[in-house]
């Protein structure tokens, strides 16, 4: 038994999992608390790391794009929300579903027409790897994720201790009765969808020094998401953490034994028993 | 099923019209109609699953590609007899369901979409993998048998012949299943697709219903899995994928998902469209995008709405889900485990 | 055509056929190419537009475009007009197909450059050969032109992957060493490109060790370039998302030679790849420098095609898919040659062009088949061309070594000549 590689499977799957939870983030907060099934979750994904690949090209700053480009996704949400989405709120969830497939459809003909069909990079901003295990792992991993973590955190921070936050659970428990009480749901609303595009575009942005740039980039990633908002629980910032620890370390430690891909089909395949025996994921469904 | 006669009728004449044109229009449109049948089918399967048995699934195209493979597998040893390999997919569209439905009716019903998921993504991988039987993503070939159905020669392709054939099968199954929706039977799958615990309360074995209904959803996305076999003459991997699955959704819910008459008239839309647009622009996807986004926003019920279809849930409804309560109204599974266990 | 001619319009004209005879070579027996006149002869390209494949078919959209143009300014093909009409597969198995019936039943065309991808161009070559239209496929997967696969009514002006990994093996055997491994795509293409590249590396006697295939679409890469065999001198890598692959590798402190399968330089720009790129192979048609082009016919391709220099685009600033210019100019040279040659009027006489390009076992160098002489087998109806070992090495990708094409052969397992 190799303990070495399996430490560093371990070690890897933990890391990757923090990622997935990010790119898991921004579709937990518009499923999970909106019931929107947003099928351009993963567009939204590649239109942050395709605008950082330009602001890293024109300004020669990871950082800068790091911090403008979600911004300026989350902005332009809001008039997709205006005159699309907000339609589909409350609606049965196969309306959502159409719109944001119309969405994907529209943001990947776009980003195609824009960017080309050819894969790009990005310089990871931190380089260099570290020796760990017998393995050289790079320096941005660990940065990534460490990010990564902190916004996951700082996001559970926000919806526990402002008022938007309470907001946004209240909404999620019952808008009528919300409104009721003066919260404002439209608001609420707004804030949720911007938010969702904001942390995929921040996801695409950190991925890019770490994959590829390339306008098909989140479609891949976009089952896998569902996967971890659903077994950790919808709306469950924790559950999904573990939900991709879970299938990431998996992944890691089973292709020390089988063939990666059998490796990768057992890996998602842990996720059914789990939905089998806790049928509202790993944490219940709650924030 | 709530879509009565006006809507059987409704389609079958699109169906009929759509048959004409494919003759008159030439060759091309008629090959190209022969395929959108299949997906027709595979469209229906997807409406079954979710408006009847409750189960949002997102791996019909899965069940879809067992059908077509199968007809590739079992082409030569039939010696072409087509009864026999519709049959055979039908059969192994069926069984896979209820496989796959064994599991997933324990979940919630978000649970039991992931679980869906999962398995398409499953299947994908290890069919690509296994490309001695599958072919993998380069595809396998249809072997060249003498195809015939009850004595009659078949040319596979993409033909007259198979459109017609396709069409009638569609249009067969949709006169039975309209014929069954009157049936006392189907009442209670509605009871059980409504409320399963009330159903269940009311001594109705809910889990069992459920579980043929998913399976009969199997057994349509075989049988078209199938005919595609015939039509296409070529299988790949990507039938089954998850962006399949994903299209067979969209066909279904631009035709409006609350009737099974609704998935053929948005395979019609969504890919007609598509064939005109790109002879004009290579950008079609992006038109088609906004296409699909005008029918959210102005046919929520799809086009079967435009005949006054009152959707899933009726106009105040206590079933209609509530702005705000969208979420909570998803996770909650339609019945407990342990009163769906088999 | 009359022309009403100055003594000032005169120095003016010779002047600008001086300049034009480097873009447009003259044709052999005529001071200047007369228009051509007639029906056109109408090809049909079915090309990766849109969808993952859209780097690719970029190039060959570009290549067919711009050189039917400059057959047309040549004399067309037999004095007649070339007509090119160009269809998106959107790298779609279902849509390619649709597509090529739509070529074949409504523009009605005469011939057809094929798909790229191998899944496109299986299904499609079976219905251009029951419609009887020739079909040129594009694709490298050598399962395309072999057993069941191969059909009367398909040709292939390009190489394929057996070739390729046949011919470059023994030559990397010598330039990087024995022993190998391979991260490949577990998919088809990939499991084709290990085992031709194994024939190849133990026929030349290496060894390769312990493969590790690559679930498609895994996002996270490191589970399994962590099993790489770090003990090897070089490693193969048929996959699809090469960048993150080469990326990947390198951060995890794999200081092997890496080799990328066939022409995969035509998949994404190497400069991408900034340091991690340095000592990176690949097999290719034809480098990209014009500088390593010298004695080709390249350069004019280049110029028709607004490419300069250093391989890159002026218009888009890409780095030009070399190997995809290759072989459309070779597609079309070869239905220029038969078609003259053979005396084709017509489809009705596609099947006696057929017969004829059998009897043709070689093409001579010229402006469309820039790189040098390739060899038609006909029992397959695969072309056999010199390949280029091409690397990255100081910011630039450089000719390493040639590989003569008599060393790409491999047994053909079909024989067209004797169908009917």
């Amino acid at each position: 038994m190799d303990w070495q590689s399996l430490t560093f499977q371990v070690m890897n799957g933990l890391v990757w999992s923090i990622f997935v939870a990010l790119v898991a983030l921004g579709l937990n907060a518009i499923y999970g608390l909106l019931g929107i099934l947003n099928i351009a979750h993963g567009a939204i994904y590649a239109a942050g790391a395709i605008f950082a690949w330009y602001a890293v090209d024109f300004v020669g700053n990871f950082w800068l794009a790091f911090l403008i480009v979600p911004l300026l996704v989350a902005a332009a949400s809001i008039p997709v929300y205006k005159a699309i989405l907000r339609h589909t709120i409350g609606k049965d969830m196969m309306v959502g579903l159409l719109a944001t497939s119309g969405l994907l459809f529209i943001l990947t003909d776009a980003q195609l027409a824009l960017f080309g069909g050819a894969p790009r990079t990005i310089s990871p901003p931190i380089g260099g790897s570290i020796a760990l295990l017998g393995f050289y792992y790079p320096l941005y991993r660990f940065v990534a994720a460490a990010i990564a973590a902190a916004i996951l955190v700082a996001f559970w921070a926000f919806l526990r201790f402002t008022s938007m936050g309470v907001w946004i659970r209240s909404v999620e428990q019952s808008a009528t009765l919300a409104m009721a009480c003066g919260v404002p749901v439209e608001r609420v609303y707004l804030t949720i969808v911007a938010l969702s595009a904001y942390f995929a575009a921040l996801a695409g942005v950190l991925a890019a020094p770490m994959t590829i740039v390339h306008y098909q980039m989140g479609m891949p990633l976009l089952g896998a998401a569902f996967i971890v908002i659903v077994v950790g629980g919808l709306g469950n910032l924790g559950g999904a953490v573990v939900a991709a620890a879970i299938i990431g370390v998996g992944r890691g430690v089973l292709s020390v034994f089988i063939t990666p891909t059998y490796a990768e089909v057992a890996a998602i395949a842990l996720a059914l028993p789990i939905l089998v025996l806790r049928p509202h994921g790993l944490f219940g469904g709650r924030s | 099923m709530r879509d009565g006669r006006f809507d059987l009728i409704f389609t079958l004449a699109v169906l009929v019209v759509m048959l004409a044109a494919g003759f008159v229009l030439g060759e091309f449109w008629t090959g190209f109609l022969a395929r959108c049948v299949t997906w027709m089918l595979l469209a229906v399967s997807f409406t079954i699953a979710y408006a009847y048995a409750n189960v949002p699934s997102v791996a019909q195209a899965t069940l879809f590609g067992v059908g077509a493979y199968t007809t590739l597998w079992l082409a030569e040893p039939t010696g072409g007899n087509l009864v026999l390999l519709l049959l055979a997919g039908c059969v192994a569209g069926f069984v896979a369901a209820l496989l796959l439905g064994a599991l997933v009716l324990k979940m919630s019903r978000n649970g039991a979409s992931i679980a869906t998921i999962i398995v398409a993504v499953m299947g994908v991988l290890l069919g690509n993998a296994s490309t001695a039987l599958t072919g993998g993503a380069d595809g396998r070939g249809l072997p060249k048998v003498d195809f015939h159905i009850f004595g009659l020669p078949v040319e596979a392709g993409p033909n007259g012949t198979t459109l017609v054939l396709g069409t009638v099968i569609l249009a067969a199954l949709l006169l039975g299943l309209w014929l069954v929706s009157q049936t006392h039977t189907w009442r209670v799958v509605r009871a059980v697709q409504q409320n399963a615990m009330r159903a269940q309360v009311l001594g109705y074995a809910a889990g069992p219903y459920r579980l043929v209904v998913f399976g009969a959803s199997g057994a349509v996305a075989g049988l078209g899995g199938s005919l595609y076999a015939v039509v296409s003459q070529h299988v790949t991997t990507d039938i089954a994928s998850l962006f399949m699955s994903l299209k067979a959704i969209m066909w279904a819910a631009v035709g409006g998902i609350a009737s099974v008459f609704g998935g053929p008239l948005g395979v019609l839309l969504v890919q007609v469209a598509t064939e005109v647009l790109s002879r004009w622009t290579y950008r079609s996807d992006f038109f088609v995008g906004v296409i699909l986004v005008l029918i959210a926003l102005w046919l929520p019920n799809g086009l079967m709405g435009l005949l006054g279809h009152p959707g899933i849930f009726r106009r105040g409804s206590k079933d209609a889900p509530k702005r705000g309560h969208v979420a909570a109204a998803a996770s909650q599974p339609l019945t407990k485990p342990s009163e769906d266990a088999l | 055509m009359t022309v009403s001619i100055s003594r000032r319009a005169l120095l003016s004209s010779l002047a600008t056929a001086a300049a034009a005879a480097t873009v447009l070579p003259r044709m052999a027996g005529r001071a200047f190419a007369a228009a051509p006149s007639g029906d056109p002869i109408v090809i049909g390209h079915q090309c990766e537009l849109t969808g993952w494949d859209a780097a690719t078919g970029y190039w060959r959209n570009l290549a067919a475009t711009k050189l039917c143009d400059w057959i047309n300014q040549n004399g067309g093909i037999a004095g007649r007009p070339v007509k090119l009409v160009t269809v998106d597969t959107k790298s779609d198995v279902d849509v390619g197909v649709d597509q090529l019936r739509n070529l074949m039943l409504k523009e009605n065309v005469d011939f057809i450059i094929g798909s790229e991808l191998s899944s496109v161009a299986l299904a499609s070559a079976k219905l251009a050969n029951e419609s009887k239209t020739l079909y040129l496929t594009m694709s490298t997967g050598a399962v395309t032109t072999s057993g069941p696969n191969a059909v009367p009514y398909q040709f292939r002006l390009t190489t394929n992957s057996a070739a390729e990994s046949i011919g470059a093996s023994r030559k990397y055997v010598d330039v990087v060493g024995k022993k190998w491994t391979i991260l490949y795509v577990d998919y088809a293409w990939g499991q084709s490109e290990r085992d031709w590249w194994t024939k190849g590396i133990e026929a030349a006697g290496g060894e390769v060790t312990k493969p590790v295939a690559l679930p498609m679409d895994a996002q996270d890469l490191f589970p399994y370039i962590g099993q790489l065999d770090r003990s090897v001198d070089g490693i193969y890598i048929p996959v699809l998302n090469t960048l993150q692959v080469l990326q990947t590798i390198r951060s995890a402190g794999l200081s092997q030679k890496m080799v990328l399968a066939g022409l995969s330089f035509s998949l994404f720009d190497y400069r991408e790849l900034r340091e991690a790129g340095e000592d990176v192979y690949g097999n290719e048609l034809a480098p990209v420098r014009l500088q390593d082009l010298e004695g080709t016919h390249m350069p004019a391709i280049y110029e028709a095609l607004g490419i300069d220099k250093n391989g890159i685009e002026t218009a888009s600033g890409k780095v030009a898919g070399s190997s995809m210019l290759v072989g459309i100019a070779q597609t079309l040279g070869f239905l220029k040659e038969n078609v003259e040659k053979s005396g084709w009027k017509s489809k009705a006489d596609t099947a006696a062009l057929i017969k004829h390009a059998e009897s043709v076992p070689t093409y001579a160098k010229g402006p469309l088949f820039p790189m040098g002489d390739i060899t038609m087998r006909p029992q397959d109806h695969q072309a056999f061309m010199d390949l280029y070992l091409v690397r990255v090495q100081g910011g630039q990708l450089v000719k390493s070594e040639v590989v003569p094409r008599d060393l790409t052969l491999y047994d053909a397992d079909v024989d067209l000549t004797k169908a009917g």
